[in-house]
């Protein structure tokens, strides 16, 4: 099959797809939308009243690709962008998983569930009060996932203040020794008692976060923190202080205590939400239509509802009758729709269900035959 | 009901006729020559960094002044120069701080309600404090206790975010098309008396060929914004290592609308005589000021690399 054949085909299982495709775009007659075949967007400043429009486009012209805007604007389609006239926008979290190698990262996908559940549960709702409703979290259709905030609440922020949450998520700046202070609690003239005070768990923000992450770690893996809580006397001893917000039940001085809460920032903060300047600022950057179809990869940028449940390589996989395809490189071993296929070499012809022929065929590592 | 607009009286508007109920109380107002004035004289002080507490004698008075603030507004409003319109915004913001400082709890939650700043408690909604706290270290997110939605600020911290508040509101002067001719007349007298702007800003020479943190910063002073401490440093240290006189760099900084010569001159000679160096690539990450992944470890970097 040639070039024209496998883009041929490759049109005709989009635009099958996109028929009973489901969309949730909030106020989809204020977003611009942007289309790509060659790039990501080769075309923007497109705009449609409703979704039946949106989707008769899709159906008879499907592109590789296609985005909207996280803004609303009263004029989608003007150019250039200061004529749209923006009325707000959604914040929009892109978290990205970076591999090594062509396909070294969807055998890695579920790691970034966690990353994201962070985000949503301690960030999003505990720190921000952001409401459920308000949250559409999104497979990305490749390394990663979306998260839009549909809140009216954060709508209009402009692009420092944007960046200032972003700031936070990732934990730009953040000062552990900060959160913590000695306290003169008595004594004598000789010698003055002080205690540590830092976070309890019931605090809010970062210095709740580290305490319940800490005590967290003295219950599940005391020797990461330090040799001296394997001893569960001494442990509980630490824990029952750090409810209280009083740091001084340990014989680990302050300065190797800090030392090891700096090693937690990783899991503190989120730092594989994208951070790039361009991205947090621009408030008129398109991000890929949840439910659409990723065309590096043919799976769908899915959007999720159960996020402890989701699997990306089974419930973002195109479904349809399989496929003969012959690799034209080869393959390591991939488990998507709960099987294992491959691995494969150059010249090697298979059958494979719809889902995964099409993702080695947009992958380029196989043609149709 | 605190915060209630229907209790606010002629005092409380004279004192803050920003306020939208301000409109009732001057409805009826007829616009005289003399108002007109002292309309531009107002404005004229406020460019000067003059504008000072007054004393209203009666109720006449007061109406007169919130009329005074209502011609000033709709001058900016026509005129359309941001580099007045900003500094009028400082100048006044600032003055109606003081007032704010020394005000009723029941004053403060009307200033509050105004401006849809949801405070309970000593916390501030999340979405007004991002909009009005400045970008600097001590307002950093990372550095509150940040839950459901809230942060806790003390009383200075929410006087300030009112005086940015109305900051906001003052800069965003809605444009006023087609100005009656007693506007006209008055923008006429205000831009004869008024520092001429080539002479404020004529010694800057500007180049291309900054990297793009500097030149947003020089874009977003000749814009007259305000920018945050930490940027200025930034620009300023940068233009001396690159080599511009003091001169040149404070008529750069002239368009700032809360520009104080005699402040700018002596941080910038000081700034010279300490020799600081200009911020790494990386820390102008942290700090938030960098504007383009471009590929460089320092902004002097920038010239040699495009060459």
């Amino acid at each position: 099959m040639n070039e024209q054949e496998n883009d041929v085909f490759i049109r005709t299982v989009f635009s099958k797809y996109y028929q009973q495709a489901k969309f949730d775009i909030k106020r989809i007659d204020q977003r611009e939308f942007g289309i790509g075949n060659v790039k990501k967007i080769d075309a923007r400043h497109l705009s449609f009243a409703t979704t039946e429009q949106f989707r008769n486009f899709l159906v008879s012209n499907p592109p590789r690709f296609v985005s909207h805007s996280a803004a609303y604007y009263q004029f989608p389609a003007e150019t250039p962008i200061e004529k749209k006239g923006r009325i707000g926008a959604d914040l929009i979290f892109d978290l990205d998983m970076h591999a090594e190698g062509k396909y070294d990262v969807y055998t890695r996908l579920d790691e970034m569930r966690d990353e994201v559940a962070r985000l949503v549960e301690d960030f999003l709702i505990s720190d921000f009060g952001i409401s459920r409703e308000d949250l559409l979290i999104a497979f990305s259709g490749n390394r990663g996932y979306h998260v839009h905030v549909r809140s009216e609440d954060y709508l209009s922020l402009g692009g420092e203040e944007r960046k200032e949450i972003m700031n936070y998520i990732r934990a730009e700046n953040l000062r552990i020794r900060d959160f913590f202070e000695w306290k003169e609690i008595g004594g004598s003239s000789k010698k003055t008692l002080k205690k540590l005070l830092g976070p309890k768990p019931t605090d809010g923000g970062y210095r709740g976060r580290l305490a319940k992450l800490v005590i967290n770690k003295l219950n599940n893996s005391p020797s990461s923190l330090s040799k001296i809580f394997v001893d569960e006397e001494k442990r509980n001893f630490f824990i029952s202080g750090i409810m209280e917000g009083n740091w001084s039940k340990t014989s680990l001085k302050l300065e190797e205590l800090l030392e090891r809460l700096e090693k937690l920032k990783p899991e503190l903060a989120i730092l594989s939400i994208n951070a790039d300047p361009a991205v947090t600022y621009d408030m008129s950057k398109l991000i890929r239509v949840p439910n659409s179809i990723h065309g590096e990869t043919g799976f769908v940028a899915k959007i999720v509802g159960d996020l402890s449940s989701f699997e990306p390589l089974r419930h973002a996989v195109i479904n349809g009758p399989p496929i003969k395809v012959e690799f034209v490189e080869a393959v390591p071993e991939l488990e998507i729709l709960n099987q294992t296929f491959g691995g494969f070499s150059a010249g090697q012809k298979a059958e494979l269900p719809l889902g995964v022929a099409l993702f080695f065929i947009l992958k380029s590592s196989a043609r149709k035959l | 009901m605190l915060g209630n607009a229907e209790n606010v009286d002629l005092d409380f508007v004279a004192k803050y006729p920003f306020l939208k109920k301000a409109r009732e109380f001057v409805a009826d107002a007829e616009i005289t020559d003399s108002l007109v004035e002292k309309a531009v004289a107002f404005i004229l002080a406020a460019l000067a960094g003059k504008l000072s507490e007054k004393m209203y004698a009666d109720d006449f008075e007061k109406k007169e002044g919130i009329v005074v603030y209502a011609i000033a507004r709709m001058i900016l409003g026509a005129m359309r120069n941001r580099y007045v319109t900003n500094r009028f915004a400082v100048a006044y913001s600032k003055l109606a701080r003081k007032r704010i400082n020394s005000e009723s709890e029941d004053g403060i939650a009307i200033l509050l309600n105004e401006f849809n700043i949801n405070m309970r408690d000593g916390k501030v909604s999340l979405p007004a404090y991002l909009k009005y706290t400045p970008r600097d270290p001590h307002y950093s997110l990372i550095n509150r206790q940040v839950s459901s939605g809230w942060v806790a600020i003390n009383e200075d911290e929410r006087n300030r975010m009112i005086e940015e508040a109305i900051k906001k509101h003052l800069e965003a002067v809605p444009l006023l098309k087609n100005p009656p001719d007693f506007i006209n007349r008055a923008i006429a007298e205000l831009e004869k008396q008024m520092p001429r702007q080539e002479e404020r800003t004529k010694k800057f020479v500007a180049k291309d060929d900054y990297p793009p943190c500097v030149t947003y910063l020089i874009d977003e002073l000749k814009k007259h914004h305000n920018l945050p401490h930490q940027a200025r440093w930034f620009l300023a240290v940068y233009l001396i290592n690159i080599g511009l006189s003091d001169d040149e760099i404070v008529s750069l900084f002239s368009n700032s609308p809360d520009f104080s010569e005699k402040i700018t001159r002596y941080q910038v000679e000081h700034a010279r005589k300490k020799g600081y160096k200009v911020l790494s690539c990386a820390s102008l990450v942290s700090a938030g000021l960098c504007r383009a992944a471009c590929g460089i470890s320092s902004p002097l970097a920038w010239r040699g690399k495009k060459r």
